[in-house]
């Protein structure tokens, strides 16, 4: 543990989840403290791994009260923070225009703005006050997570626009905290063989899009957390969104 | 450490620009995101975090000066 406590801090958050869960796995295993954050108090429970030190937290990351207190708790002093993995977000799917109970029905306003919290909000909330941290500590990396949907998927607006916002974020933030030695990208992952992804669409829907990806088939979690590493470790790269679909967007 | 020249450095401006009593919202250069590094730079030099009620205090060049002098004292 001693030797754990030396080593730079990671931060996962939406750890709960199949990304998360696997970053911190990966990050865990290279002997880095992890702070695994997640809303889902439930979806933390299992996410002790074999080797390493993982501290783990339930909080509403679209509360800055709340996820002050939480770094307060478990960084009372100074420590430096390696990366953000920034992996908060669920998917959504509603269409702009539906037909419910024989009407035309537009997008709900209140599911609108829970997708733009659960996936904007609690990204920014997170990696503002992470990069906080970091820039007492000598600067760090913020890995943020856009998705294929940031050009517009149909049926999925306000997702899109959550993850267009993920990208604007976090170009802006990289140009802010450059100066101060936090560098911010995200990775924009396109069908990854995951439960939400099968979630989200049909089986025969998903199959075109292999069909579509020069690479022939899903991305995997191992194949997230290489370019997670890979932003983490390049110092020279910032404000970057870098496009992991085994060349479905060329 | 004279504030004018460290915020002159900070602002890219010369020093004889920095009024030793004006605002620090009035120097040309001091923007929110320079400010930010400004204040780190002032934590690194007193060897601590600043304290809220500390950087609310800090509005004018004096006060930046007045800061530096307390830590050398």
């Amino acid at each position: 543990m001693a030797d754990a406590e030396q080593r730079p801090w990671v931060v996962v958050s939406g750890a709960g989840g199949s990304l998360g869960s696997a970053l911190v796995k990966r990050f865990a295993a290279s002997g880095h403290p992890i702070l695994a954050l997640d809303v889902n108090a439930d979806s933390l429970a299992n996410l002790l791994p074999a080797t390493g030190s993982v501290t783990t937290r339930s909080v509403d990351l679209a509360d800055p009260d709340q996820f002050d207190l939480v770094l307060d708790e478990v960084f009372p002093r100074r420590v430096p923070i390696w990366l953000l993995a920034n992996a908060v977000g669920a998917i959504w799917n509603e269409p702009a225009l539906s037909v419910a109970r024989g009407r035309l029905t537009p997008h709900g306003l209140e599911t609108f703005e829970k997708v733009i919290r659960a996936n904007l909000t609690t990204a920014f909330v997170t990696a503002t006050r992470i990069a906080a941290r970091m820039a007492r500590t000598g600067g760090g990396a913020i890995v943020n997570f856009s998705s294929i949907s940031a050009s517009g998927m149909p049926g999925q607006i306000a997702y899109s626009a959550a993850k267009a916002g993920i990208e604007g974020m976090t170009k802006a933030m990289a140009q802010e905290l450059g100066p101060l030695q936090v560098r911010v990208n995200a990775i924009a992952p396109g069908f990854v063989n995951v439960p939400s992804t099968h979630a989200a669409m049909t089986t025969d829907a998903l199959a075109v899009h292999v069909r579509r990806t020069p690479v022939g088939r899903l991305g995997s979690l191992d194949d997230i957390g290489d370019a997670v590493e890979y932003l983490a470790r390049s110092t020279f790269i910032s404000g970057k969104v870098l496009e992991i679909d085994g060349g479905l967007r060329i | 450490m004279n504030a004018r020249h460290l915020i002159a450095e900070f602002a890219r401006c010369p020093a004889e620009s920095v009024a030793s009593d004006g605002d620090l919202a009035s120097v040309v250069g001091l923007d929110s995101i320079v400010m930010v590094r400004l204040m780190l730079r002032l934590e690194e030099m007193l060897g601590r975090e600043l304290e809220d009620a500390e950087m609310e205090r800090l509005l004018t060049v004096g006060d930046v000066q007045r800061l530096l002098d307390a830590q050398a004292g």
